[in-house]
């Protein structure tokens, strides 16, 4: 089986605080939030569990690359959880968790690529349990 | 950017977006196995998984042959492929944005000699 998940560590020489600035305030996303140099970024956001945002990504050809999501958790300055729908993947997970560690922070990125069922998917999930229930008990055994 | 099939991927992510369905991919990848044999370790009943395994077959995950009055049921692996290029496309473009974010930080360190670019 190949995996569904990516993960990233990196140790960045500044503090939690700046590091979770970084991947929330606009202001500050626009200035790194895309794949390389020579690329730009348009965000708005609507930082609070349940808000949205959008990135619009420009290349450095013109081509752009649009990504929404929301967000799932925001835990200054130790976690931010925010779904990530673009144009090839939709309903991916991604966390970023920061910890204290010599010389700065350590930053971990994960991408998965199937969300965590969030409460009303997991009410969805009951439902498919009871009427798995009514299945069995329709169904004879075999 | 790499360019995928939209409408595939989305059959792909939904075949996989289900744990009872991931664990049969992953009984599946210890090899053949009859709906039966699937449906034992868990507690549903015959009909409730060859649902599933009709999701998986409509993902192109899982493929089904008739032999005699059992179904047997095999593991596709090729798509699983196409899933291992979205991770390896955003492994790319997170170590670029990371690479980005790095350069930020260094360029905005308090006491940096450039100060602001």
């Amino acid at each position: 089986m190949s995996s569904t998940r990516l993960a990233i560590t990196r140790i960045l020489a500044a503090d939690r605080e700046t590091i979770f600035r970084a991947f929330t305030d606009p202001t500050v996303m626009t200035r790194w939030f895309f794949a390389g140099p020579d690329w730009s970024v348009d965000v708005t956001n609507d930082v609070r569990v349940g808000g949205d945002y959008q990135l619009k990504m420009t290349a450095p050809d013109g081509a752009v690359f649009p990504t929404n999501g929301s967000y799932r958790e925001i835990d200054p300055p130790r976690r931010l959880v925010f779904t990530w729908n673009s144009s090839i993947a939709q309903d991916t997970l991604v966390t970023v968790a920061l910890a204290i560690v010599d010389g700065g922070t350590r930053l971990t990125l994960t991408h998965d690529l199937f969300t965590t069922p969030d409460a009303p998917a997991k009410h969805r999930v009951g439902w498919t349990g009871c009427l798995d229930s009514l299945d069995r008990l329709l169904t004879p055994a075999r | 950017m790499v360019e995928f099939s939209e409408k595939r991927l989305d059959r792909l992510f939904h075949g996989m977006a289900q744990p009872t369905r991931r664990a049969i991919l992953f009984q599946l990848s210890h090899g053949e196995q009859t709906v039966g044999q699937l449906a034992k370790p868990f507690d549903m009943t015959f009909a409730a998984i060859s649902k599933h395994i009709k999701v998986l077959e409509a993902a192109d995950l899982v493929t089904q042959r008739q032999q005699g009055r059992t179904r047997i049921c095999r593991l596709n692996p090729a798509p699983l492929a196409e899933m291992a290029a979205v991770l390896e496309h955003y492994q790319q473009f997170w170590t670029g944005a990371l690479d980005s974010l790095e350069g930020f930080l260094r360029d905005h360190a308090p006491g940096s000699e450039g100060g602001k670019p």
